[in-house]
């Protein structure tokens, strides 16, 4: 079975691991809280392995509570990063504390003070060798080793600047395994001052070494989050779930989503995607790689079953993480994976619907890769993913530049950057303008007309 | 005669095993329909061509070898047959490696097929070893994918020379034309062209046709990949099953079937028709077809478009046969290099049904095919899938380049825009191989494409 380490690098980051792990487990009929009935026990647990790593060679059958788990020394396949302690220490003291190993979490005081640079370059060059090597431990209990999956925010600066120091780590230290990223944009209302100028810097390197990227901002959660909690307390019987924080149901919306896209790696099915066939199908020029996903049942592991019906639309507009329409622009490639109890028919009736509604590249009319995995997540009995990789993702990268031209113009606090070591303003320019090329491109591709090159003639 | 069959990818790997339980059920039909005497020499030709008999363990086991470069099916599959008591696969004669081939040719043919080479030629060996006399080569792929295209066309190229005396043929899962792989089109290209070089004879199966055969043949309400699996486990089975000699056919075995077939080194590709297939619960009560009927039936399959040569008005094989039809000498059928109908069933030697007479008509034919080598008519009394009467029609006719235009129009739009071609030099995969295969497959789609017609200009 195919097998991932998640990299939690900086605040926001953590908190998404915090949210990712007790679900991870649940997905194995291991309850962190209240108890799980025999029928939700899961029966796969051949894919244990894929985020779990244990000394012994027992299979996770015989793992049905927290205290086996601790018993058998099974630790994640997680490492934990951030210059601030608090969350990193919330873990060491969280129910799930036995499940970290303390030689993949790398911590320290002073923080990134919201600068790029400082996390890029300062904290990326001190711990350069030590992120490395707690890296390498992890890959080295892994057999057939994925993927990386990177949590972080761009908004801050250790999420920001670490996290893509981290990625550019990655790709010169493991080349051939595939990295995929989950960022949080921030919405613009928070009270980081600097984000504009981190989300720039740190789009760049994403753009440039991530094998995929499924961004998402806090508006489109915070709205997905709205339309759940009033959807609970239109029903009676989940007050319960009201408690919960809101952060926490934000980052398990993006949780979920994670768990569907290994889904197909680490399960059985009828059509299995791996991970490595994501970017072969998704990303058709280099640095096209941003994939706005789009969840069907946007709920969370509620106690309550939802019927899912035939007719899905995890590809609309506001089941999307992040703020764009994607259907809107032109589709230059689509993934559908769905999981649980899902026939072929159900699938290719989607996929025509997909294909009346959504614009594709003239070039390629059928560019949607359909994924089948018969094991269904926790509390639902099916569940629909929708990658797509659209030109509306260049209004996206256009409308994240505009906020950096704002603050850019007035050279407002480039200051605190340029006096960072390593860090020299050549780089504003030069990320502002690969976001620049990356939005012409897509520009560019909207207007794409069909091939003019007759085809070859035989004579 | 023996026949070791190599399954490659997912697909090919559930092919395969829906071809071999096909087989064992007819080995062990209850009502055979046919004396002691023959049925025990057709069991004993069917257990030579495709199993090896373990005494030991009392079960016959396939002499079969599995490539999959994601280990998932394979496990499966292994593990579904510790509870059949019939046969099995030999662990030993499987070559795996975790992680898959990325949907990607390139991948597959530079990466993991040399890294799969060594295991899949000791697998082979140990398999041909077992065999007193071997036959030929059968191997299953489908062509969307990464594994069965790329690792498929690697391996194949590799054991060409070793078994050049040997029968080398395959069976070609081509995909759904709305896509199920995004770069499907480039996959199936550089598959069929280099598969071209070195195969004697390829079997083209049609995702889309099967499942048009379930909705309106088997009224299936909702198709799953199993079904599809098990439609073409059935014609494979039904074409290569030992046939006998009778006052009006004469036996042919399976490298018979296959020089008969691709009888031209321009013409290689060929289908199998079948009929009737029938919906189980109608099963029980229909008295089933007359061989007179079944036999215009199947030559209504070659039927085309008289106005339009390229397309096909009705796709008989998706009717039940009826006896209303008239068949009038001035429909126009597709030119065919040769047609091999081959009849499962009771009671033919008492009918006044002579296949030969319709199917040897001139126009039916380029005028360069000797009449004998046009067509040819084989039966087994022996009952086939439960059904009293079955009919297969291998075919290698103008037709068959439908499905290869749309792969090269597809391939040749995206080749324009130069989408997707980083993935592939990124393996070393260049643009002027890519060129090459186009060059390979349109001067084939334009032999095809000349047949039409080609009965008339004659020097």
């Amino acid at each position: 079975m195919s097998e991932f380490i998640t990299v939690q690098v900086g605040q926001c980051g953590n908190q998404i691991g915090g949210a990712f792990w007790p679900l991870a487990l649940q997905e194995h009929g291991i309850a962190t809280s209240k108890p799980i009935t025999q029928q939700q026990r899961s029966r796969y647990n051949d894919a244990f392995h894929s985020f779990f790593w244990s000394p012994s060679d027992v299979t996770g059958a015989s793992y049905k509570t927290l205290h086996d788990l601790e018993s058998a020394k099974v630790k994640a396949r997680a490492v934990l990063i951030d210059m601030e302690d608090s969350v990193v220490a919330r873990f060491r003291r969280g129910p799930l504390r036995k499940l970290f190993d303390e030689t993949l979490l790398l911590t320290n005081y002073p923080g990134s003070g919201n600068n790029w640079a400082e996390g890029h370059h300062t904290h990326g060059s001190s711990y350069e060798s030590r992120i490395v090597e707690v890296i390498r431990r992890a890959v080295e209990r892994c057999d057939h080793l994925h993927g990386f999956l990177l949590m972080f925010s761009v908004g801050g600066g250790t999420g920001s600047g670490l996290g893509t120091a981290t990625l550019k780590l990655l790709s010169d230290y493991f080349p051939d395994v595939e990295r995929f990223v989950t960022c949080v944009y921030p919405s613009g209302h928070e009270d980081v001052v600097t984000a504009p100028y981190n989300v720039v810097l740190a789009t760049n390197i994403l753009l440039e070494y991530a094998t995929c990227v499924l961004p998402a901002d806090n508006k489109s959660l915070l709205d997905i989050c709205a339309y759940l909690q009033n959807r609970k307390e239109s029903n009676e019987s989940a007050k319960a779930v009201a408690a919960s924080s809101p952060y926490e149901d934000m980052n398990s919306v993006i949780v979920n989503m994670l768990l569907n896209f290994t889904s197909g790696s680490r399960f059985p099915g009828s059509l299995n995607v791996d991970m490595s066939e994501l970017s072969t199908n998704m990303v058709p020029y280099p640095k096209l790689n941003f994939l706005s996903c789009g969840l069907t049942p946007l709920g969370f592991s509620s106690s309550q079953i939802l019927p899912v019906p035939k007719q899905v639309e995890p590809w609309a507009r506001d089941h999307q993480l992040l703020k764009i329409d994607p259907l809107a622009g032109t589709l230059l490639g689509a993934t559908l994976l769905s999981r649980g109890n899902v026939t072929l028919s159900d699938l290719r009736y989607n996929v025509s619907r997909l294909q009346n509604k959504g614009k594709f590249i003239p070039w390629n009319q059928d560019a949607i890769k359909v994924g089948l995995c018969s094991v269904a997540p926790t509390g639902h009995p099916a569940a629909h993913l929708s990658l797509l990789n659209s030109t509306s993702m260049g209004g996206f990268f256009s409308h994240i530049g505009g906020q950096f031209d704002r603050l850019y113009r007035r050279k407002a606090h480039i200051h605190h950057y340029l006096q960072v070591d390593g860090f020299s303003n050549s780089e504003f320019v030069l990320s502002r303008q690969s976001l620049l090329d990356c939005t012409s491109h897509y520009q560019h591709l909207t207007t794409t007309q069909n091939a003019v090159l007759d085809r070859l003639q035989v004579v | 005669m023996a026949l070791t069959t190599i399954q490659f990818g997912q697909c090919g790997n559930q092919v395969g095993h829906e071809l071999f339980s096909t087989l064992a059920k007819d080995i062990f039909n209850p009502k055979p329909g046919v004396s002691s005497y023959d049925n025990e020499i057709y069991v004993e030709k069917t257990v030579t061509q495709w199993f090896e008999q373990d005494f030991n363990m009392d079960k016959l086991v396939a002499r079969s070898v599995l490539v999959d470069t994601e280990n998932k099916v394979v496990q499966d599959l292994l593990k579904k047959q510790s509870s059949n008591c019939h046969w099995g696969y030999n662990p030993k004669t499987c070559a795996l490696q975790s992680g898959g081939a990325g949907n990607n040719w390139a991948m597959g043919y530079q990466k993991k097929g040399p890294e799969l080479l060594e295991s899949v030629t000791e697998a082979l060996r140990i398999q041909n070893e077992k065999a007193d006399r071997l036959a030929g080569i059968l191997s299953i792929m489908s062509s969307a994918g990464g594994t069965g295209s790329g690792v498929g066309s690697f391996i194949m190229e590799n054991m060409h020379d070793e078994f050049s005396k040997k029968v080398f043929f395959n069976a070609l899962v081509l995909p759904f034309e709305e896509g199920e792989v995004v770069t499907q089109s480039y996959n199936t290209l550089l598959t069929l062209a280099k598969i071209w070089n070195v195969s004697d004879g390829t079997l083209l199966l049609q995702n889309d046709h099967l499942h048009s055969m379930l909705v309106n043949l088997l009224h299936c309400k909702s198709v799953g990949i199993g079904d599809l699996n098990s439609i073409i486990g059935l014609k494979m089975a039904g074409s290569l099953q030992p046939l006998q000699t009778t006052s009006f056919s004469s036996s042919m075995s399976t490298t018979d079937i296959i020089s008969h077939i691709a009888p031209h080194p321009s013409f290689k590709y060929f289908s199998v028709k079948s009929s009737p297939h029938t919906p189980r619960e109608v099963k029980k009560f229909e008295g089933g077809y007359q061989w007179n009927i079944l036999s215009k039936h199947m030559r209504q399959m070659l039927r085309i478009n008289s106005l339009n040569p390229g397309s096909v008005t009705i796709d008989w094989e998706l009717r039940p046969p009826s006896t209303a039809q008239s068949v009038h000498s001035l429909h126009q059928f597709s030119c065919s290099i040769a047609n091999l109908l081959i009849t499962r069933g009771v009671g033919f030697a008492s009918t006044q049904c002579t296949p030969g007479k319709d199917f040897r008509e001139k126009p039916l034919h380029p005028c360069w095919v000797p009449e004998e080598g046009a067509f040819l008519h084989c039966h087994q009394n022996r009952r086939f899938n439960d059904q009293d009467k079955f009919a297969f029609l291998l075919t290698n006719n103008s037709q068959l380049y439908t499905p290869l235009n749309t792969v090269v129009e597809k391939a040749w739009k995206m080749f324009t825009h130069k989408a997707y071609m980083h993935q592939y030099t990124r393996f070393g995969v260049l643009e002027e191989e890519f060129v090459d295969a186009f060059v390979k497959i349109e001067s084939v789609i334009k032999a095809y494409k000349e047949l039409n017609g080609s009965e008339v200009t004659c020097i």
